[in-house]
């Protein structure tokens, strides 16, 4: 066993395992270095955590706190509730005076545990919380803050995972051509905000893993025939998405595209056999699901969460929400009314801004230049794609688009209007989607490349849909916005495809300078990032 | 590109970029000394000409040199002024100025004192406003327990201290670390962020040793596929 063992580890490409450790050490300093209950909505993740592990109950409608009265004294103490969204005035406490004083507190007359109820999350799904009640458990002998950083540090494991999902899949879609596949693997952990998200006590760490894990088992299931355990796996990994967060509802789409291609490109002997299979697997999907809402039902709580109405409510209209989607992505012409009350350009702020890296409660923020130039880098990336996958003509077509996005991005760069490269990028993600719809309907031609844009369109807009509609309805109804940029965080798979097909494009000689050029553009963004982060909490 | 080769961009770009943030890690700014762990909310108390607000106690683990107020300023000529006493208000400690911006726009602002308040030493901190209004932004007590004096129910202004002159991010390393290793894990010292710091730089060979296996790997694939088809 421990040979067989062995003998597995040393058949693993050493470019993963530096590219694991790699990520490993830069996961643990995320999870050391940023305070406690300085992530979106950790402080209600955690006491999801502490009630489920407390009370062997899940949270449910009959509970009326939140938070435990062991987790309130050490918010209050740290100043994590304060802190929150105001970390320039209100850092996390750093006196040691005040941290010996809580110990000897804790020590002397322990806070109950099993008082809090993690109301505010009870509509979650439960496997996240599943998985980090491991830590949890681990952790019962020291203080919450112990659990709290075991739950942090367990969170690299998901890193780690979401690293090697990122590499089979680029090894599924590009050959095993590891100089790709490390540079998948890498944009897939490094993004900051993909790190910083990975370690947190959040269902996003492990939504990004498993949305990760769909894309490769999809493209398997395409390129590989539908074979049974691969269809299996994905209805599997789907049915533990949407039992993670509902978002993943989202993730119905590229199943089915998945599925459907398959069928599409077996030959017509074998069509039969792989809807068969297909069919036979979606109830690993379907009933997992099922059996959630029911059980959510049971326990008096909304499998999705409800979206109350607030005083000054809109009608949700179709027209209204095209008037929407149109003001996320572009500006808002004069006929239009406003759709959302905000100063700037939404798809920039959610893709370019907190796509990349906005920490804390969305409160730290990194300089300026990080954003505007990786900013200005993206339409180039999406509009390269677009041409690959559009099969520009020749080079010449192909160099002229590149060149006029290029002038377009630095007009708006010295115009002060960079936000609005974010639309050009928009456009180009919306013009791949276009290609791979035409290419489904021509009745020539359609092959296993054709079948994987399709499936990887259908992730990128089973997604967008859903985060969509979800924050046109809260915005109609609560007047309040929703969309964040972690949320795009399970297609950063699909991102780290798009920029290694630009980087297989390249000659071959300039190809490991593009790889390296990818990892330190990463590592670089990394370390400014953790600077960022010390800065703004300690200095 | 050979074996030998495959690191070298990326070490090169990686060396570009250690270099930039050294360089940028070297640039001085202010550390705070201290904070009362008030966020800036809302609109707790308004110094004016009539009225000085006062706040405490204060007590920092740092001599500071400087304080930074949260609020938003309506008036002419702004003279605000912000100064140290002694907790009771009975001596004079340390004065100065606030450096405010144009009227209506929202702080932080800043006020230099002189002379530097002692570390240790427990203080109020008053603000008044000789010719316009300002509008101290706050909320409730935060962890050090300081209250805006004579507020019911207590409130308090927001309220951070800086160390004097300016301090690089490299420089304030330590005192970071320090900083981030209380309210951790029991066997998380300020020696685990120093080892982490080592690791993070060594992610840079690991970078270069990845890219360059992969390379390999792939050249390895290469020859023995053509190998194979030279076969007879």
């Amino acid at each position: 066993m421990a040979a067989t063992v062995t003998a597995r580890l040393g058949r693993v490409p050493k470019s993963l395992a530096a590219l694991l450790a790699l990520v490993t050490i830069i996961g643990c300093a995320w999870a050391l270095v940023v305070p406690p209950w300085q992530v979106t909505d950790e402080n209600a993740h955690f006491a999801y955590v502490q009630t489920l592990v407390e009370s062997g109950s899940p949270p449910s409608a009959k509970h009326k706190r939140t938070y435990s009265s062991e987790q309130r004294l050490a918010a209050a103490t740290v100043g994590a509730e304060a802190g929150r969204f105001y970390p320039a005035a209100a850092p996390p406490n750093w006196s040691e005076s005040a941290w010996r004083s809580y110990l000897r507190r804790v020590d002397a007359q322990p806070e109950s545990r099993s008082d809090g109820g993690g109301v505010s999350t009870a509509t979650n799904p439960p496997l996240f919380y599943l998985y980090d009640a491991i830590p949890y458990l681990l952790d019962q002998g020291g203080t919450i803050f112990g659990q709290l950083y075991a739950m942090r540090i367990w969170g690299v494991l998901l890193l780690d995972l979401t690293t090697l999902a990122g590499w089979l899949l680029a090894g599924e879609v590009f050959g095993r051509r590891q100089s790709l596949q490390l540079a998948v693997g890498a944009i897939c952990a490094l993004m900051p905000m993909s790190t910083f998200m990975s370690m947190a006590v959040n269902p996003d760490a492990l939504l990004i893993l498993l949305w990760t894990c769909a894309l490769w088992l999809g493209a398997r299931v395409i390129l590989r025939g539908a074979q049974r355990r691969d269809v299996v796996a994905l209805c599997a990994v789907a049915a533990c998405a949407v039992l993670t967060k509902a978002t993943s509802y989202g993730l119905l789409f590229p199943v089915l595209a998945a599925f459907g291609a398959a069928w599409r490109l077996a030959p017509a002997a074998e069509r039969r056999s792989t809807l068969v299979r297909e069919l036979k697997a979606l109830p690993v999907l379907v009933i997992p699901v099922v059996a959630w809402i029911v059980v959510a039902k049971a326990n008096g709580l909304a499998a999705v969460n409800n979206v109350g109405t607030g005083p000054k409510a809109l009608a949700v209209t179709l027209p209204g929400f095209l008037d929407y989607l149109w003001q996320f992505y572009l500006p808002r012409l004069p006929f239009m009314p406003i759709a959302k009350l905000q100063g700037y350009l939404p798809v920039f702020f959610t893709w370019s801004v907190q796509g990349i890296g906005k920490f804390g409660v969305v409160s730290v923020s990194l300089p300026d230049w990080a954003y505007s130039e990786t900013g200005l880098l993206s339409p180039a990336l999406a509009v390269g794609v677009l041409g690959i996958v559009a099969r520009a003509k020749s080079r010449r077509a192909f160099t002229l688009l590149l060149g006029t996005t290029a002038v377009v991005v630095l007009a708006l760069r010295a115009a002060g209007q960079v936000q609005y490269a974010s639309s050009l990028t928009a456009l180009a993600v919306a013009g791949i989607m276009l290609v791979s719809l035409v290419s489904l309907v021509r009745r020539r031609g359609w092959a296993e490349r054709e079948a994987l844009l399709l499936f990887l369109c259908a992730a990128v807009f089973g997604l967008l849909l859903l985060l969509h509609a979800s924050d046109y309805v809260i915005y109609a109804r609560a007047r309040t916005g929703f969309m964040e940029g972690r949320y795009l965080l399970p297609i950063v798979g699909v991102f780290a495809l798009g920029v290694a097909l630009i980087i297989a494009k390249l000659p071959a000689q300039a190809r490991p300078m593009a790889v390296g050029l990818t990892l330190t553009a990463l590592l670089g963004l990394q370390f400014v990032s953790l600077a960022t982060v010390l800065h703004a909490y300690y200095l | 590109m050979t074996r030998q080769r495959a690191w070298a961009p990326f070490s090169g770009f990686a060396l570009l970029a250690l270099a930039a943030l050294l360089i940028s890690g070297l640039r001085g700014g202010p550390v705070r000394a201290f904070s009362l762990g008030v966020p800036n909310i809302k609109t707790v108390a308004v110094a004016d000409p009539r009225r000085q607000v006062c706040e405490g106690p204060v007590r920092s683990q740092e001599a500071f040199q400087s304080v930074v107020l949260w609020g938003t300023y309506v008036g002419g000529k702004p003279q605000v002024r912000v100064w140290a006493t002694s907790q009771g208000g009975r001596t004079l400690m340390s004065t100065g100025l606030v450096e405010l911006s144009s009227p209506g726009v929202a702080g932080p602002y800043t006020a230099t004192l002189k002379p530097e308040v002692a570390r240790d030493v427990q203080v109020s901190v008053c603000v008044v406003d000789a010719s316009g209004k300002l509008r101290l932004q706050g909320y409730n007590p935060g962890y050090a327990g300081a209250a805006i004096v004579g507020s019911t129910p207590r409130k308090a202004f927001a309220l951070v201290g800086l160390e004097s002159g300016e301090h690089s991010l490299l420089g304030s390393l330590s005192l970071a670390f320090s900083r981030a290793s209380l309210f951790r894990p029991s066997w998380v010292g300020a020696w685990a962020f120093w080892l982490l710091l080592v690791l993070l730089l060594g992610t840079l060979p690991l970078g270069a040793f990845a890219i360059a296996a992969a390379i390999r790997s792939e050249n390895d694939e290469d020859s023995s596929v053509s190998g194979s088809e030279h076969e007879p």
